[in-house]
């Protein structure tokens, strides 16, 4: 029996009881129940006028449900049971050597199970049963737009997170007291378990909204679990060994590990807009958002690694010369796998513009020259992907040119980024095509996309593999010009990558470009249609309440 | 908290400033299409306000379709459907705060009383504090849900828990309300009630599309109905007028005095007539035509010298037109 039906049947026994008249009794109740019991009661209604929600109402039922309640007991059981086993097996040395660490790695489990296993997972099943049980559809006729719903649930997962360090705090000081772990180790190890537990929340409301495209809700389950266990055992061997070595920090690693943070978090937030924009409605220009996003995650990427692949202290120069090629060989690598994905959900993006999407598009023959290329739809993605990464490749030559370096190494970075380039032409502008092929009312095309795009890069692999092994008498396998369809073994063995496989590529990547090109033409036409006088009416209507509701709005 | 009056004030001046010319819900030319199947084929209708319009047709008919393309939740493959003169398609935003939508079935969340349920939609509507107070208070009354609004909703009986979607849709006091078959499932007393909550709702001077299988129900309640079959509109008006604009049909019942076996025989000769069946009262037969019609049949009974004793004749029901007009075909 739960508090509601509790709550119900007592009020059943007070209305049969009492000699007042049931529909004052009943008056009595609804009033208890808007407007509060208590003072306190009162305080956080009105308070909670200010909060979005669904918080308000997930806090409700978190607070109601048995699955929060019995993991809060189970953990304030285990960090007892934890700090009181730990210091008795420590005794009597505890008095004189440092205990904090021992400590301090056992609340890590306690406090990484709950943060980084349990509250993602309920962030995924909160919206995964939105979805499923038919809430969703009179959810999203509110006026609480995608991007509030996902919000407003990450929010419940950060207050959720934020009650399990609470009851962990006093432990925390415990450690800290007992002496072995700095201050600023625990304060790092926390931060990383806080922006982590976000981030996998996130990764579990975007693998829920997916749900809504069609792929298996079981298989969606299973990931989430998978993706929360090996963050969370990811993460514990990490602190675990930082706690162990317990290094000082200094400014420039407290710098690194931001840069590594603003990069992590600029992923959350990506999952969050693409979140929001799976749930959202149909039609919307959701895309756009995206793709200005994404770019400006690639520029942070760059410029976070000009500036942070050598000491902070060293100058200018010396930072820029001292920079080993190879690590500009990996950026661009991780840059070309950064942009081939989400270049696969951008061409697996609807082709037709609906007119709503069309009232975003860019006006002036100014921003239509630039910025074409954010429109909606699979082509204008493919060729954003492409100019994007090539202005990535342009950006790392241009950071060494003038510098004292070595002539082949430049020209290593160069054939690498323009080979990478290659590869997303070739793979990106195939898949499209082929998704050209498919009916525009296919369902779920990004997860097509995906898969086609599998498949093509499995088919390059797998067919040179063999082509080789023929060629060569089924002996050992040697690298020859279409080898370069092979981008794994390319890029393992880039030495061997000869002219002619270069040439190869160069031919493939024009041919492909130039049927993508000719294939473009319907999406760039696209012009901008504005409003209908009414809904111009409304927006100013609205504009004009906002305006007046502020009474700062004419001085700012 | 002014933020929130916000909400309130667009409310209130937008349902001011737009209602005046164009109809609460308008349908234009709406299809839409699943592949080869087409669930909505060139649908147009208009709904003023304060009007109940009845949806009927068989199941996989378009009539959810439809519904579900005026609450903003479907894209129509062609057409257009509009709630206060904007469009679904193109400003949902601007639909969602005029239209309340009851779908067919509705999920109910874990843990939540029937106070918390329409706290939490008056909340993602915009209204707070003492204007979301006094709209859970009014929803509360006008469904009957006060007596029972701190019971858990699993606990609540279907009919209740129509209500509960009934409050819900109209928490934020839309000037369009949308109900797909709310009479799904509830005994003949919640139906009752029902129909008499959407009655008062046209009163107030709400738009109202229902859909329901329960035709007879329609009849008492709608002012306008729809006839809708394998996606296409079939007949659009009051039930009067698709009764008189469809191929008339009358039931007629005679009796005479030990001569209804003879009466059956002159009857299987005449032109008009069909169905005859000699029954214990009488014979009865479907005469194809009207008032006229009845009296030649009538004038030619007396004349042909059968002793008759009563002659009576009935219009169809909207069960018996929709059973003219649809072929019972599905898709």
């Amino acid at each position: 029996m739960n508090r509601d039906e509790t709550a119900f049947i007592k009020e059943s026994e007070i209305a049969l009881e009492s000699t007042q008249p049931i529909d004052t009794i009943h008056a009595q109740t609804v009033q208890r129940l808007l407007d509060g019991e208590n003072a306190a009661d009162r305080w956080l209604i009105r308070w909670s006028d200010h909060c979005s929600p669904i918080l308000v109402k997930e806090t409700r039922q978190a607070l109601k449900s048995r699955q929060f309640t019995w993991t809060f007991l189970l953990l304030m059981l285990a960090i007892i049971g934890w700090t009181f086993f730990a210091i008795v097996s420590m005794l009597p040395g505890i008095y004189f050597f440092p205990a904090g660490k021992t400590l301090m790695i056992g609340y890590l489990v306690l406090l990484l199970v709950p943060t980084i296993i349990i509250v993602p997972n309920a962030a995924y099943h909160s919206m995964a049963s939105e979805l499923d049980q038919g809430t969703f559809d009179v959810l999203s006729i509110s006026p609480l737009t995608p991007m509030k719903i996902v919000v407003g649930k990450l929010a419940v997962a950060m207050v959720q997170s934020l009650i399990y360090f609470s009851a962990l705090a006093p432990c925390i000081a415990l450690t800290y007291l007992l002496r072995g772990v700095p201050i600023a180790t625990i304060g790092v190890a926390l931060a990383w378990i806080a922006l982590m537990s976000l981030v996998c929340a996130a990764a579990g409301l975007l693998l829920a909204s997916i749900n809504r495209v069609g792929v298996h809700s079981t298989v969606l389950s299973i990931l989430m679990i998978l993706i929360a266990l090996g963050c969370c055992i990811a993460l514990f061997s990490a602190l675990a060994s930082m706690i162990g070595y317990a290094p000082p920090f200094d400014f420039s690693t407290l710098a690194y590990m931001s840069l590594a943070w603003v990069i992590i978090a600029s992923y959350g937030w990506l999952m969050i807009l693409a979140a929001s924009a799976s749930i959202g409605v149909a039609g919307e220009n959701y895309s756009t958002t995206i793709r200005w996003w994404v770019l400006l995650q690639s520029t942070l990427a760059v410029v976070f690694f000009i500036f942070g692949t050598v000491p902070m202290e060293a100058s200018q120069n010396q930072r820029l010369q001292n920079v080993d090629h190879e690590g500009f060989l990996v950026l661009l690598v991780f840059l070309a796998c950064h942009w081939g994905i989400v270049g696969t959900f951008f061409i697996g993006e609807s082709g037709t513009a609906s007119p709503r999407a069309q009232r975003s598009l860019p006006d002036t023959l100014l921003t239509r020259l630039f910025f074409t290329w954010t429109n909606p739809g699979s082509g204008p993605g493919y060729f954003f992907v492409l100019c994007s990464y090539a202005g990535v490749v342009a950006m790392t030559l241009i950071c060494w040119c003038g510098r004292s370096l070595a002539t082949n190494d430049y020209l290593e970075v160069a054939g690498f980024g323009l080979m990478l380039l290659g590869h997303l032409t070739v793979y990106l502008g195939s898949t499209r095509l082929l998704l050209l092929l498919i009916p525009s009312t296919t369902g779920s095309r990004m997860i097509v996309s995906l898969s086609v795009m599998a498949i093509l890069l499995g088919a390059g692999g797998f067919f040179t593999l063999l082509l080789s092994y023929l060629t060569n008498g089924l002996g050992t396998p040697s690298y020859e010009w279409y080898s370069v369809l092979n981008v794994l073994w390319t890029y393992t063995d880039f030495d061997q990558v000869q002219g002619s496989s270069i040439l190869f590529l160069a031919v493939l990547s024009v041919l492909v470009f130039s049927l993508n090109l000719y294939s473009l033409t319907r999406d760039i036409v696209l012009v901008r249609i504005h409003s209908p006088p009414k809904v111009q009416g409304e927006r100013a209507s609205r504009n004009k309440i906002v305006s007046e509701s502020k009474p700062f709005a004419d001085i700012l | 908290m002014l933020a929130h009056h916000d909400g309130g004030l667009v409310a209130l001046v937008t349902s001011a400033v737009h209602s005046a010319s164009s109809p609460a819900i308008e349908l234009r030319r709406l299809h839409r299409f699943f592949g080869s199947t087409k669930a909505v084929q060139d649908v147009s209708f208009e709904v003023s306000a304060g009007q109940v319009f009845g949806f009927i047709g068989p199941n996989g008919a378009g009539k959810t379709t439809s519904m579900r393309i005026l609450a903003t939740l479907e894209l129509p493959s062609y057409g257009d459907a509009l709630i206060d003169g904007f469009s679904c398609i193109n400003d949902p935003e601007f639909v969602r705060q005029r239209m309340g939508f009851m779908p067919d079935g509705f999920g109910t969340y874990l843990n939540m009383n029937c106070v918390e349920y329409l706290d939490f939609f008056a909340r993602a509507y915009g209204l707070v504090g003492k204007d979301r107070i006094s709209a859970i208070r009014r929803t509360l009354a006008f469904t009957g849900l006060d007596k029972i609004a701190s019971k858990n909703i699993r606990g609540l009986s279907k009919g209740m828990r129509q209500r509960l979607c009934l409050g819900r849709a109209m928490v934020h006091n839309p000037k369009v309300l949308i109900l797909d078959e709310p009479a799904n499932g509830l005994d003949p007393r919640a139906r009752i009630e029902l129909r008499n909550l959407i009655g008062q709702l046209a009163i107030e001077g709400k738009a109202i599309l229902v859909s329901s299988h329960i035709l007879t129900e329609l009849a008492e309640m709608c002012d306008q109905v729809g006839i809708i079959e394998r996606g296409q509109l079939l007949a659009v008006g009051s039930v009067a007028e698709i009764q008189r604009g469809s191929r008339s049909l009358l039931m007629v019942t005679i009796q005479t005095i030990d001569q209804n076996e003879d009466l059956a025989r002159f009857l299987a000769n005449r032109p008009l007539v069909s169905e005859i069946e000699l029954r214990s009262m009488g014979v009865t037969c479907q005469l194809t035509g009207g008032h006229q019609e009845q009296a030649i049949l009538l004038r030619d009974i007396v004349q042909a010298n059968f002793k008759v004793t009563a002659f009576g004749a009935t219009e169809r029901s909207l069960e018996d037109v929709f059973m003219q007009i649809t072929t019972g075909a599905v898709q």
